[in-house]
């Protein structure tokens, strides 16, 4: 049971970084969310195009950031 | 993307763009004017967006009055030196609810979530517009 209950706090740890994380996601400024949601569009891209998909994704440079 | 400025980073390829087109006598809704002004400045229609720097761009005419509000009482910021407009958290909450698809209601987790919320702004809203009891059952 302790190991178990040690376990529990340890996911209980992870989990409320990773919202902590989150939250400290949503509070960066506007031009940093774009510049990370074009690093997203990139890793997704690769996988898409494995798929047969076509996607661009944005100029870091056209959109001025 | 507008849900984007008040929550972490999500994947997109695309922005939506809401806007107010002159009422016609006809009541025919055409973006031919704007599509025209694009094509000018050298942008082309790709399907049912226009590609604006690399980026496909869909303009959406207010549809509703809901949407015609939230356009109204958008909040003006300064992006990179460029005044945009982005629609208030809980406009986007209230559009989540009335289109009601599941990435809606995931978005509106999200917002909920992460974003501040001017509750009594939202109460006011949804009951305005008839989505309280959609609010009631997608928060309970």
């Amino acid at each position: 049971m302790d190991a178990l209950d040690g376990v529990n706090a340890e996911v209980t740890r992870i989990l409320a970084a990773k919202e902590k994380r989150r939250h400290e996601l949503a509070r960066l400024p506007f031009p940093e969310k774009v510049r990370a949601v074009i690093q997203l569009q990139e890793m997704a891209a690769t996988i898409l195009r494995a798929r047969g998909k076509i996607v661009k994704p944005w100029s870091a440079s056209r959109t001025g950031v | 993307m507008g849900a984007t400025f008040y929550t972490e980073p999500v994947l997109t390829f695309d922005l939506d763009v809401f806007i107010l087109l002159p009422s016609k006598t006809s009541g025919v809704i055409s973006l031919d004017a704007l599509y025209a002004a694009l094509r000018r400045r050298g942008y082309k229609e790709e399907r049912e967006a226009v590609s604006i720097e690399g980026v496909p761009v869909q303009f959406l005419p207010a549809y509703n009055p809901l949407i015609e509000e939230a356009l109204a009482q958008a909040r003006e910021i300064d992006y990179e030196g460029v005044s945009t407009r982005v629609l208030r958290a809980e406009y986007l909450i209230a559009i989540c609810l009335q289109t009601g698809r599941t990435k809606d209601r995931a978005r509106v987790a999200m917002l909920r979530e992460q974003a501040s919320i001017d509750r009594d702004l939202l109460a006011e809203i949804t009951k305005r517009h008839q989505l309280k009891e959609k609010w009631t059952l997608w928060t309970e």
